[in-house]
């Protein structure tokens, strides 16, 4: 296959645009769909500070490199959720990754916050993982709003939000449905949370990832086993390799169609959040979820 | 009496090494696409890599590659 661009051999093949680049010309493409996003969605603008969420995975790593490359104003953070054979990992591949593109880098550890994650995992007798991204998106949000950040971007890309969309429509779950897209505006104790690789997929961070030469923690999460989102993964590689673009043709078709009248239903018949009355973070009722979350791991001490 | 001559030699095919299992398998595949067929993998699910360098399907493989498949699907 030669590329689409300067016909010589082509590195990546994107079918989904019946297309195939040499690595330069990858990287180029891969830059352009990112500024392109960012423009047309109106995420953010160079003079915004921005909070970029680090897993070390090759998403988020690819995300806070195109930023920098592109220019903005970035610094990360990363979340060490003390999850053994893995944190540690994770987080030396985020701190060499900051080290050497000059990223500052804002590191929160669980275990200070009494919410480790095995921990956490223990006094629950459900799977972890939702209680786990409940305490990333609780500190991500966090550190925005107490460190005067403007943006709090994170490496979300297509593959996840497909896989997000399509749980939320079989679920019909209407304030999810009403609040997914590439751009959530600041409002009731909530940061400004945009995703700027959301028309990329998997596979085109981990092209862009290895051709940028990214050391990216790639083993997976001990807990993960079973999670849906993986499932749901799998089923769209499938229907994509059968229909390519689908993905793509989905997801933009909800965000111009049919995000708008869960919003409008949402805003008539939603709740609206209210501070946690422990910690002040935006929660449905009461106490938050993170709050309660870390009243039964000391109680389990 | 003369002893039988034995000659050890590597089985023909590329050597795959599996990501992020690290598994390793020898297996007879002429091109990208016969080995993903092998493997049961699907294009865009994993970076195929020989010598440091990123392979399309259609690229031809010989006796004696060793050849990277990383898995890109991030689970959980």
């Amino acid at each position: 296959m030669k590329c689409k661009v300067c016909k010589a051999t082509a590195v990546v093949s994107l079918p989904s645009h019946n297309t195939g680049f040499c690595a330069d010309c990858f990287m180029s493409f891969y830059e352009r769909s990112v500024e392109r996003s960012i423009r047309r969605q109106k995420l953010f603008t160079f003079e915004d500070k921005i909070l970029i969420a680090l897993s070390g995975g090759k998403d988020s790593l690819a995300c806070a490199l195109v930023l920098k490359k592109l220019g903005y104003n970035v610094h990360g953070l990363h979340i060490d959720l003390a999850i053994p054979d893995s944190s540690a990992a994770a987080r030396g591949v985020v701190e060499r990754f900051c080290d050497s593109h000059d990223i500052p880098l804002i590191i929160k550890k669980m275990e200070e916050e009494g919410l480790q994650i095995p921990r956490v995992k223990k006094v629950l007798s459900r799977s972890v993982c939702s209680a786990c991204g409940r305490i990333k998106r609780y500190f991500f949000n966090k550190v925005a709003i107490d460190e005067g950040f403007t943006v709090l971007a994170t490496g979300h890309n297509l593959d996840d939000e497909i896989a997000r969309l399509f749980s939320n429509t079989l679920r019909w779950d209407i304030p999810h449905l009403s609040d997914q897209g590439p751009l959530l505006e600041a409002e009731n104790g909530f940061a400004r949370k945009v995703r700027p690789l959301f028309r990329l997929t998997e596979f085109e961070n981990a092209n862009y990832a290895f051709l940028n030469d990214l050391e990216y923690h790639y083993a997976p999460c001990p807990y993960s086993p079973g999670a849906t989102s993986t499932a749901y993964k799998k089923l769209w590689n499938q229907l994509e390799e059968e229909m390519p673009g689908r993905k793509l043709a989905f997801y933009t078709a909800f965000l111009a169609h049919g995000r708008e009248p869960f919003r409008q239903f949402e805003k008539e018949e939603g709740t609206k959040p209210v501070p946690c009355e422990r910690c002040g973070y935006p929660t449905s009722v009461g106490i938050c979820g993170v709050c309660r979350t870390r009243d039964a791991v000391a109680a389990d001490e | 009496m003369q002893e039988d001559k034995v000659v050890y030699t590597k089985p023909y095919g590329v050597t795959v090494t599996l990501q992020p299992q690290n598994e390793t398998r020898t297996l007879k595949a002429r091109s990208v696409r016969q080995l993903l067929n092998i493997i049961k993998a699907s294009p865009a699910t994993v970076l195929v890599i020989r010598n440091n360098e990123l392979l399309t399907s259609d690229r031809k493989l010989s006796h004696g590659d060793e050849i990277i498949v990383r898995t890109v699907v991030s689970s959980g």
